[in-house]
C-alpha cells in the first residue's frame, strides 16, 4: 500500500534513488534501513543535507501541460565519497526516483518524482556537497516531429521542391464528405514514375487522389498504391511541379482494428507511443480511457512543420478541455470539468498553516494569469493545401460586455478541431469560462495534502468561501517541513456552473460533454437518478 | 559502587576488526541488510533478519580466543521481553555453550524499549573463539528482528572519578508546522541525547586522558560512552561522537579546567 497521507504526526522521510548500470545508489534526510518486504532491505545513507522542495506546477489553464520542474538533490559529501561515485559512475540521463513517506517500510512510501539526471551540466561537487541535479523524466520524452525529412539519399529521383521538407504525419479522417473533408498535399518522391507520397508513416486509407483538385480515376489513373508507404503513382498523366498540386483524401493513423485514430484520448496516447517512444507502462491506462470516453468528439491534423511535441500536444489539451498530468512516473490525462462533490476531498481551517502571529498561509488573487476574455475569435479546420483556416467563428458573452464597458477579445488559432460545430461550442465553452474575474487561491497546507497531485479538484472552507472546488495548479512540497505549498484555480467559476442554459439548449442527456448549466433536481441531479449527473451543475 | 565512566574506543573494539573476526553470519538474513552492518559505525545500518524472529543468532569466529569484557548492541528492534544470550564457545556449535549471558532489555520508566543494549563485565570472561549473540523473540510484532552496530571489546576507565561534571540534555529536533489555534502537523524525529563534559582543576593525568581519547575518536569516530556502567548500563550508555573542539585552560600548579566539551548521540 502506497503512503496515504494523513492528519497524524508520523516520521516522515524522502527516500532518493539513483539507478546507475551496475548499482542504485539509496540516500534519504537521515539514516534509514529500509524494508521492501520479508526478504529483501536496503540502507539508505542519510546523506541528503538539504532536502529543500519539490515544485510542480501546470502551465496556464490556457496551456494545460505540466511543466517540466527540476531539483537539486544536494547530498553530503564531506567523505568524499559521492566524488569518487561521480568519478567512476555515469549519472548522465539515468532514472532517479524520490519517494516520500513514512516509517521504514517501503510500501509506505510514494514515488512523487520520477526524474533523470540533468545532462549535461547537471552535477557540481565540492569539499561539502555533491549537487546532482535531476529533472522530471518527460523530459526524455520530448521529440522535434515530425522526425523524418524527404531526401535525395532515400528518394534518388526526389523533385527539387521536396528536398528537406518534412515528411508529414497525418492524423484524422480527411476523406472525402467525412471528417474534414479537405485534402492533404502529396511530395512527389520519383519524377521519373511520377510516384507521390503523402505522409512519413503508413495511413489508413488513401480514397481519393485529386490533381488540382479533380479527382483521378483510381483505376485508370493511379496505380500502386500502398498505405504501408502512404505512396501511390500516377498513370498517364503530366505532372508539373511548379503548376500542378497532387492530393488526395483519406484516413491517417488507424488502429489495429482499421478505425481512424482520432479521438483525443487516443491520438494523444498514440504522438507519445508511436512518436516520443514513451512505453505503455508510463500511460496511466485508466486515465486515458476515462479521457476517451468524455471527449469522444474527433480531431485531426497534419503537421508538416517541425516543431516540438510539446507545441503539438499542448495545442491538442488545450483544445480538448484536457490537462495533462505525471503522476507516479505515468502520463495521466484529465477531463477539466467539477468532479462530483464525493470525489473532492475537504480542507479546512484547521489544514491550513499559518506564521507565528497566527496569520494564516491563505492569498486570493483574481485572474493573474489573465485569461479573462468577454469574446473569442476562433480559425479552425487548416486546409493544407490552400495553406488557410477554413472555419472562423466568434463567440460573445454580450452581458459581460456590458457590464465592463469594453469588449476584451481573445484570438485562438485552433489546430486539431476542425467541426463547425465543435469550434462554436468550444469557443462557446471558452468564453462562458473566462468571462469572469476568475479567483486563484494561494493557501499552504498541512500533511493530508501530502499526496495531492496536479489537477486534482479540493473543496476548501476558509474565510469566505465554503466548500469552494479548487483545481491545483502548482504544488510545492517541502521535504523538511513535509508540508505543502498550493495554487488553486476556482473550479466554481471556471466550470462555468449557475450560468443559465439557453432556452435551445439540447437535453443533458444528448448534449456535447463540455455543456454546462443545467438545472438540477432537489438532490443533486440533472437526470433522476443518474449519478453520472450528480453535482455537475450546481446552483448559488 | 564504582563510579568512574567507562568508554569502548574503536581500537579497543574487537567485534568489528577485519583482523580478528574472521568470520560473521546470521541465522537468516534480509537481502541488502546482510549481517556484516552491525560491523558498520551508521548505528542505523542495521542488520536484519528474514523470518526467524523465535530463534535468530549472529555468530561471530575469530582467528583466535578472544576475550571482551564490553558489549554494546545498538538500534534493536527487540521487546521487553525478549531473551538476549551473548554467549562464547570454543566451537561453532552453540548446543550448549561454554559460556551464557543473559542480557535484559531495558524499558524507559513508562515502559518504552530502549533501542540500544549494553553489559559490562567486571572480570574479564574467558577467551573464547567463537561468539554468539542470541535472541528469542516470540512476542515481537515484527517478523523481521534487526540490530544496528553492535560493539565489543575491553573498556577504558579513568582513575578518577569524572562523572561529576557531565550535563545531558535530551533534543527533540521534531518539526512542527502551525495552523490555526496553535495545532500542527509533526514531522517527528528520534530524540537523542546531547551531553557536555566541563570539569575544573584536572591534573595532567586526567588532562592526558582526555588528550589521548580526543586524539583517538576526534570529531569522526563514534565511541561508546557508560557514564553509570554498574548501575544503570543501558539507560546512561550512549553511542555517538564529540561535537566541537577540546579545549583546555591552564591553572596554577600543573592543573587544568576542561572547557565545555559536547557529545551527541546517535540512534
Amino acid at each position: 500500500m502506497a503512503f496515504t497521507a494523513t492528519a497524524a504526526p508520523g516520521e516522515y522521510h524522502v527516500l532518493v534513488e539513483f539507478v546507475l548500470d551496475s548499482t542504485t545508489l539509496r540516500y534519504a534526510d537521515e539514516d534509514l534501513s529500509i524494508q521492501s518486504s520479508n526478504t529483501v532491505g536496503h540502507f539508505y545513507e542519510g546523506r541528503l543535507s538539504r532536502a529543500g522542495t519539490i515544485r510542480r506546477q501546470l502551465n496556464s489553464v490556457l496551456e494545460p501541460r505540466e511543466r517540466i520542474e527540476t531539483w537539486d538533490c544536494v547530498l553530503d559529501n564531506r567523505d568524499l565519497a559521492l566524488a569518487q561515485l561521480i568519478n567512476v559512475c555515469t549519472f548522465a540521463n539515468r532514472d532517479v526516483n524520490v519517494w516520500l513517506g513514512q516509517g521504514i517500510t517501503k510500501g509506505s512510501y510514494s514515488n512523487v518524482f520520477p526524474a533523470a539526471v540533468v545532462h549535461p551540466n547537471g552535477i557540481t561537487w565540492d569539499e561539502d556537497e555533491a549537487v546532482i541535479t535531476v529533472a522530471d523524466r518527460r523530459l526524455k520524452d520530448r521529440r522535434i516531429l515530425p522526425l523524418a525529412v524527404y531526401t535525395t539519399a532515400s528518394f534518388a529521383n526526389l523533385e527539387p521542391r521536396s528536398v528537406g521538407v518534412p515528411q508529414p504525419i497525418w492524423y484524422g479522417d480527411w476523406r472525402y464528405n467525412s471528417g474534414t473533408q479537405l485534402a492533404i498535399p502529396a511530395n512527389c518522391v520519383n519524377t521519373l514514375t511520377q510516384t507521390f507520397r503523402v505522409a512519413g508513416h503508413k495511413v489508413g486509407q488513401i480514397q481519393r487522389v485529386l490533381k488540382n483538385a479533380v479527382a483521378l480515376n483510381l483505376t485508370t489513373q493511379v496505380s500502386g498504391i500502398s498505405l504501408s508507404t502512404s505512396q501511390f503513382s500516377l498513370v498517364g498523366q503530366t505532372y508539373n511541379a511548379c503548376t500542378d498540386i497532387i492530393s488526395v483524401n483519406g484516413r491517417g493513423f488507424v488502429t489495429a482494428n482499421a478505425s481512424t485514430i482520432e479521438r483525443p484520448a487516443e491520438t494523444l496516447k498514440h504522438l507519445q507511443t508511436y512518436w516520443c517512444g514513451v512505453s505503455s507502462s508510463a500511460q496511466n491506462g485508466t486515465a486515458y480511457h476515462t479521457v476517451d470516453g468524455q471527449v469522444s468528439f474527433s480531431v485531426a491534423r497534419h503537421i508538416a512543420e517541425q516543431d516540438s511535441t510539446e507545441t503539438y500536444t499542448g495545442e491538442l489539451l488545450n483544445e480538448n478541455n484536457i490537462d495533462l498530468r505525471f503522476v507516479a512516473g505515468q502520463y495521466a490525462p484529465r477531463w477539466r470539468i467539477l468532479d462530483l462533490e464525493a470525489d473532492r476531498v475537504d480542507f479546512y481551517e484547521n489544514d491550513i498553516l499559518h506564521d507565528d502571529t497566527e496569520k494564516a498561509d491563505f492569498r486570493v488573487e483574481y485572474d493573474p494569469e489573465r485569461y479573462y476574455c468577454n469574446q473569442v475569435r476562433a480559425r479552425g479546420a487548416w486546409d493544407p493545401v490552400d495553406e488557410r483556416y477554413t472555419q472562423t467563428n466568434t463567440a460573445n458573452m454580450t452581458t459581460e460586455q456590458r457590464v465592463i464597458g469594453a469588449t476584451v477579445t481573445r484570438e485562438w488559432d485552433l489546430h486539431w478541431l476542425y467541426d463547425p460545430d465543435l469550434i462554436a461550442e468550444r469557443i462557446g465553452n471558452e468564453v462562458a469560462m473566462y468571462g469572469n474575474n476568475p479567483m486563484t487561491v494561494n493557501v499552504g497546507l498541512g500533511g493530508r495534502a501530502l499526496m495531492k497531485n496536479l489537477a486534482d479538484q479540493i473543496d476548501l472552507t476558509y474565510s469566505i468561501l465554503t466548500q469552494r472546488p479548487l483545481s491545483l495548479r502548482y504544488i510545492e512540497t517541502n521535504l523538511v517541513d513535509m508540508t505543502v505549498k498550493t495554487r488553486g484555480d476556482d473550479v466554481y467559476y471556471l466550470g462555468g456552473v449557475g450560468r443559465w442554459a439557453g432556452d435551445s439548449a439540447v437535453s443533458y442527456a444528448t448534449a456535447p460533454s463540455g455543456d454546462i448549466g443545467y438545472w438540477c433536481n432537489s438532490v443533486g441531479y440533472i437526470v433522476t437518478g443518474s449519478p453520472g449527473t450528480a453535482n455537475r451543475s450546481r446552483w448559488y | 559502587m564504582a563510579d568512574k565512566v567507562r568508554y569502548l574506543l574503536p581500537d579497543k573494539g574487537v567485534l568489528d576488526s577485519a583482523t580478528l573476526v574472521v568470520s560473521l553470519v546470521a541465522s537468516t538474513e534480509s537481502s541488502g541488510l546482510p549481517p556484516r552492518n552491525v560491523q558498520d559505525e551508521h548505528i542505523r545500518k542495521v542488520y536484519r533478519g528474514s523470518s526467524d524472529r523465535l530463534s535468530e543468532y549472529l555468530r561471530y569466529r575469530f582467528a583466535a580466543a578472544t576475550t571482551l569484557n564490553t558489549l554494546f548492541i545498538g538500534k534493536h528492534n527487540f521487546t521487553k521481553n525478549a531473551i538476549v544470550l551473548w554467549q562464547g564457545n570454543t566451537t561453532s556449535n552453540f548446543a550448549t555453550p561454554a559460556l551464557s549471558y543473559q542480557i535484559g532489555v531495558a524499558t524507559d520508566s513508562r515502559g518504552n524499549v530502549i533501542s540500544h543494549l549494553a553489559y559490562f563485565w567486571s572480570t574479564v570472561p574467558t577467551s573464547y573463539a567463537h561468539w554468539r549473540l542470541h535472541i528469542k523473540d516470540s512476542g515481537n510484532a515484527t517478523t523481521n528482528l534487526e540490530v544496528g552496530r553492535i560493539m565489543g571489546g575491553r573498556y577504558d576507565e579513568p582513575t578518577r572519578d569524572i562523572r561529576d561534571g557531565f550535563t545531558r540534555e535530551l533534543v527533540d529536533p521534531s518539526r512542527i508546522t502551525k495552523t490555526a489555534g496553535q495545532q500542527g502537523y509533526p514531522n517527528v524525529k528520534r530524540k537523542y541525547t546531547q551531553i557536555t563534559y566541563r570539569v575544573g582543576g584536572m591534573s595532567e593525568l586526567m588532562d592526558d586522558t582526555m588528550y589521548g581519547v580526543y586524539n583517538e575518536v576526534g570529531t569522526s569516530t563514534p565511541f561508546v560512552l557508560a557514564l553509570n556502567p554498574e548501575t544503570e548500563p543501558i539507560k546512561e550508555t550512549y553511542y555517538g561522537m564529540f561535537e566541537g573542539n577540546l579545549r583546555r585552560v591552564h591553572r596554577v600548579g600543573a592543573f587544568h579546567d576542561l572547557e565545555p566539551l559536547t557529545f551527541s548521540e546517535k540512534l
